[in-house]
């Protein structure tokens, strides 16, 4: 009973406070929010040059607060190329988490610069409470070749980095850090990072036991990072080096999570079942035994 | 252009209209929690912003930003999260193919931040007291270091719950994930004394209706249903968008890995491992394993920790600290004050 | 035989009476039960509109005291059935004015048993889905299959000893019965007229029923106790759960029918046929039972002990300290008072018997609220991190509600029995009088 009556207690006085109390706090933020001033907004962008040739832009836009940035969701993002950003791509809406992955073609690509460069961009418009925003990347392309190299029963990933010069000759990076990656579900697993050489090529060798497809192959993809010239590039190959992956279910013959029991006990129910029932038709058999004795007695 | 987040007065008298949206937002206010969530803009839908084909409906919904601002939106401009991840029935029954996912929580990197917590509400729409993963604070004996210790279900490949359900409501997946379909689910709670890890909750009322118009499926186990059971389902419906589950990306320290154990990779968001390695370098393992349960949630103990256990209590909110109060690591420490 | 027919013809001239007419006295006690069972359907009432919120139970504590009185209930019915089936098969000379209040104690308790797990059940308006998808694996099914069988199997044990008193009913022309009373004698009697042969076929269904409802009652208690026995928890993973929760049930129900005895005998002014032989005789019977049950009980505390695995320890400590009283009483005096009541035969008399079976019944009520509430407080993971209002279990109103419209029901179905047939079976009283004169009458042609 004391916990009833504390129960209900605490029940009316939530109650007595949604009322009371809401309204006046809501007014007391209404007040507050009086302001139309537009909330300034920044866009943040990550740009991949993928191994096809095609690039690859992550736009997140937050709305800037008192607090901190806020993640909008849901909003129209366009992305440009071109120097002033006049060579719209296409648009495309912010996911969840406020951000949205967008392939630029590569046969779409806004023309380089004299120096080699192309200008990348994407643009938020703004609207009446939010400020429009908009931010541009410019890079030059960066060439990555991934091969693979089986020697002596040690397999190893090359991989060649290079752009190309005023008169199509093939410069090659060197001194640069390239990182190689498998693509995951969620993300890229790292299996080496090696520095790139005077001839541009780097090689790392294939780590044993590396799951892939079910007949073992798997993208090695060669990744140049935050590049002050060329930003992110990658390069990449398919090898047969993996370790076939298949989910095997180990499915316990005695496993009681299934969806069909296991036999025995289904047989040792009925068995169970057909037993006892059985005796109750017996004994119910019994009873119109008597009643037909009773009928004919009376006839 | 013309935006739909609109900041003006809200009218005194009609403030009540929509109870239910304005109880969450004092509930949310009263407990000072929300400082962390995705969007900032909460009351259940979450905010569109910056889209022109909107015919305006005219009916405004009031919404509540993180730090503590009311907004006030058309309604037709709020977009609905669920339904455009909901997979029908007959599929969240199958699992995605040749995956079979994992999950690792590194102890010594976990401080009791409840962003995986908060996350994890904020996400599935949990109604209050409902935690998918909790966070305890766990000492082996006496002499040993006391742990903070981040609980989401388990999804075990014997899994006790599934074996007791009367009536296949709760099922075990080609992938790990065991899910429970709350429009099957007659409520007899074997399947919560089943499981040695008090992982599942009670639907003990009616739950708030947010979201009536989002279909139901397993995978979200949304729209809630009274009288039913639920738990963790591994953010199934952001696993096939090949997104981690919120209680991933929302820690941020890093603590939860999650990933394939047919890829061996696992991921934090911030970086990513072989989950062979991590276990066998870490000397991973599984809580309570003389159970016999084959949980798919792995632990890797708290050794080299990167913050004293006190520091979980730093900026606990009063009536959140009072539920570790009990433990023994609580009252044995002299650090922590005991008024 | 002379001596049968004057036990039953005064038998009937005891009964007749109450048959035909009531008493202030049980529409009051009526009444009250009565007004226990509407307290009863306000807790339901209130459960249903308001969600199992205004239950004790919570995330932890899941199963409260409707299980306790699920549990306790299926106890009672099961006792009975196995001692009228025991009774029965093993011909004793003393069956003759129990075997009936033994015989309705397990078809009521049984009835009302099962409402207790609707009460539990969270989603009411799917119980079809148990039927529509079944699982064989899972325990609850075993006990919805065992459970139905049971009660049907019971009802037909039943209505077989009763078959001969309807007979009787619809006979005796001098009673006044109102119309409907007499066609439905008639309908029941089945056209028995105790003919050689009908007797035969009686006999041969009685028997069979009679082993198969002891069979059932002990796979039926044992599914009982597997629902706790199979899941892991400390406390309810024991390979002990089965034969122990048989042996407690009959421990319940020997001491229930101990108390309706006592109670009938007063009321109905049976002391020429219930007489203190009978409550030395199902004393006894108590006292052998209390011995094993205290067996289990110990057997079962001991091994936790000693053992003192984590969990085990945990739960051990909690029983002796939080629960000190309530072990004390149900698992000490429990058990220990009836044992030493009916050990000192100066000591039994009717109403210490009597005081006995109210101990072990109430002790029995405990003892099934220390198996489910003190382990569902201890799971693996210690209780954190939730409000400190949901860590300890204390049923409310509504649950109170539901126990007391529980024992109010079975208490009007008893008295509302006793209204339409005998409390003491006349025909099974005459059988055993036949049964007494066919041995004498073996005994003496073996003689000679």
């Amino acid at each position: 009973m004391k916990y009833l009556i504390s129960n209900s207690f605490s029940g009316i006085v939530t109650l007595l406070l949604t009322i009371t109390l809401f309204p006046g706090f809501l007014f007391a933020q209404s007040q507050e929010d009086e302001t139309t001033e537009k909330k300034s907004t920044s866009l943040s962008l990550v740009l991949t040059r993928k191994a096809g040739g095609d690039y690859q832009m992550k736009a997140s836009l937050a709305m800037m607060t008192e607090t901190g940035r806020t993640l909008l969701k849901g909003v129209d993002i366009t992305f440009a190329g071109g120097d002033d950003l006049s060579q719209i791509i296409g648009k495309q809406k912010t996911n969840l988490k406020g951000s949205t992955v967008f392939t630029f073609p590569k046969d779409r690509l806004s023309l380089p610069n004299e120096e080699g460069f192309r200008t990348f961009g994407a643009v938020y418009a703004g609207c009446d409470t939010l400020e429009p925003t908009e931010d541009q990347i410019s890079v030059k392309d960066l060439m990555i070749e991934v091969t693979s190299v089986e020697e002596d029963s040690v397999r190893s990933i090359h991989a060649a980095a290079w752009s190309v010069g005023n008169n199509g000759d093939k410069i090659p990076l060197t001194e640069t850090d390239i990182v190689f990656y498998v693509p995951r579900m969620f993300s890229y697993l790292k299996i080496g990072e090696a520095t790139l050489d005077s001839s541009g090529t780097a090689v790392v060798e294939f780590p044993g036991g590396l799951p892939g497809d079910e007949t073992g192959h798997i993208t090695v993809i060669a990744k140049v990072e935050e590049h002050d010239v060329f930003g992110n590039a990658e390069g990449e190959t398919r090898v047969g080096w993996a370790v076939p992956a298949r989910l095997i279910m180990k499915d316990s013959y005695r496993a009681l999570w299934s969806q069909i029991a296991p036999t025995w006990m289904i047989v040792t129910l009925i068995i169970m079942l057909a037993g006892v029932w059985g005796h109750y038709a017996y004994a119910v058999y019994k009873l119109v035994k008597i009643k037909k004795t009773a009928r004919k007695l009376s006839t | 252009m013309k935006c739909m987040i609109t900041l003006k007065i809200i009218p005194k008298d009609n403030n009540m209209e929509d109870k239910s949206n304005s109880r969450r937002q004092f509930l949310k206010l009263g407990a000072g929690a929300g400082a962390f969530a995705l969007a900032g803009l909460t009351a259940g839908k979450l905010l569109s912003a910056g889209q022109e084909n909107n015919a305006n409906s005219g009916k405004k919904i009031k919404v509540l930003t993180t730090d503590g601002r009311v907004l006030e939106v058309d309604e037709s401009q709020l977009a609905d999260p669920s339904l455009d991840v909901v997979v029908d029935k007959d599929s969240s029954h199958l699992g995605i193919e040749n995956r079979k996912f994992v999950m690792v929580i590194d102890l010594a990197k976990c401080k009791n931040a409840r962003a995986c917590v908060e996350a994890c509400v904020e996400g599935h729409h949990l109604p209050s007291d409902h935690e998918w993963i909790k966070v305890y604070l766990l000492q082996n004996s006496e002499r040993e270091a006391p742990y903070w210790f981040p609980r989401p279900c388990f999804h075990c490949d014997n899994p006790m719950c599934v074996s007791v359900c009367p009536v296949g409501a709760t099922y075990k997946r080609t992938d790990g994930i065991v899910l429970v379909d709350n429009e099957r689910c007659i409520g007899c709670k074997f399947c919560m004394t089943g499981c040695p890890y008090s992982a599942r909750v009670f639907h003990w009322n009616d739950p708030p209706e947010l979201h009536e118009t989002a279909p139901y499926s397993p995978e979200t186990t949304f729209p809630h249903k009274e009288g039913t059971v639920g738990k963790c389902v591994f953010c199934a419906d952001l696993l096939r968008k090949n997104e981690l589950p919120r209680c991933v990306t929302a820690c941020p320290m890093g603590v939860i890995y999650f990933g394939d154990i047919v890829e061996d990779t696992v991921t934090n968001g911030m970086e990513t491992v072989r989950f062979s390695e991590l276990i066998r370098d870490r000397a991973g393992y599984r809580h309570l394993e003389s159970l016999g349960t084959e949980p798919s949630v792995y632990y890797l103990p708290a050794v080299n920790r990167q913050f004293p256990y006190e520091r979980g209590f730093d900026g606990l909110d009063p009536k959140q600290k009072e539920r570790y109060e009990n433990t023994a690591a609580y009252k044995i420490n002299p650090l922590l004050k005991h008024e | 035989m002379n001596n049968a027919t004057a036990l039953k013809t005064g038998l009937w001239k005891q009964f007749v009476p109450y048959l035909e007419r009531t008493s202030k006295w049980w529409y009051i006690l009526f009444g009250i039960f009565f007004l226990g069972f509407i307290f009863g359907l306000v807790g339901l009432y209130t459960q249903i509109t308001e969600g199992h919120i205004v239950t004790g139970m919570r995330d932890n504590v899941v199963w409260g005291m409707y299980i306790v009185n699920f549990i306790f209930f299926m106890g009672l019915s099961y006792a009975g059935a196995l001692i009228s089936g025991v009774l029965h098969l093993f011909r004793s000379e003393w069956r003759g004015p129990i075997i009936r209040m033994a015989e309705l104690t397990t078809i009521f308790a049984l009835l009302i048993g099962p409402c207790f797990i609707l009460f539990c059940i969270g989603r009411l308006d799917r119980l079809h889905y148990l039927i529509m998808f079944p699982r064989i694996q899972s325990p609850i099914t075993w006990d919805v299959i065992a459970i139905s069988t049971d009660i049907i199997g019971c009802i037909i044990f039943l209505y077989l000893s009763f078959i001969e008193d309807f007979a009787k009913l619809r006979d005796r022309t001098e009673a006044r019965f109102s119309g409907w009373r007499k066609k439905m004698y008639r309908i029941l009697a089945l056209g028995y007229t105790g003919t050689r042969e009908q007797k035969k076929h009686l006999h041969w269904a009685r028997n069979v029923m009679a082993a198969m409802i002891i069979a059932i009652a002990i796979i039926v208690y044992s599914v009982l106790a597997w629902i706790f026995g199979v899941t892991l928890q400390p406390g309810w993973h024991s390979t002990i759960f089965g034969p122990y929760f048989v042996i407690a049930a009959v421990y319940s129900g020997t001491g229930l029918l101990i108390i309706l005895m006592a109670l009938y005998r007063k009321i109905y002014h049976l002391e020429a046929y219930i007489t203190k032989g009978h409550f030395v005789k199902i004393g006894v019977l108590l006292l052998i039972i209390a011995a094993f049950y205290g067996y289990f009980t110990f057997s079962d505390y001991l091994t936790k002990w000693y053992g003192s695995a984590k969990m085990d320890k945990v739960l051990i400590d909690k029983l002796f300290t939080e629960f000190y009283f309530v072990f004390i009483f149900s698992n000490y005096i429990g058990i220990l008072l009836p044992m030493i009541i009916m050990a000192i035969p100066g000591l039994r008399t009717i109403r210490n018997i009597t005081l006995a079976a109210i101990v072990a019944v109430v002790g029995l009520w405990f003892n099934r609220y220390l198996i489910v509430i003190p382990t569902l407080e201890t799971p693996y993971l210690p209780i954190q991190d939730i409000r400190m209002a949901w860590i300890h279990y204390s049923p409310t109103w509504v649950e109170w509600a539901l126990f007391i419209a529980g024992v109010s029901v079975f208490s009007m179905l008893m008295m509302l029995a006793s209204k339409l047939v005998p409390i003491i079976s006349v025909s099974e009283m005459e059988t055993v009088e036949e049964e007494i004169a066919l041995k004498e009458k073996n005994v003496q042609s073996a003689k000679a």
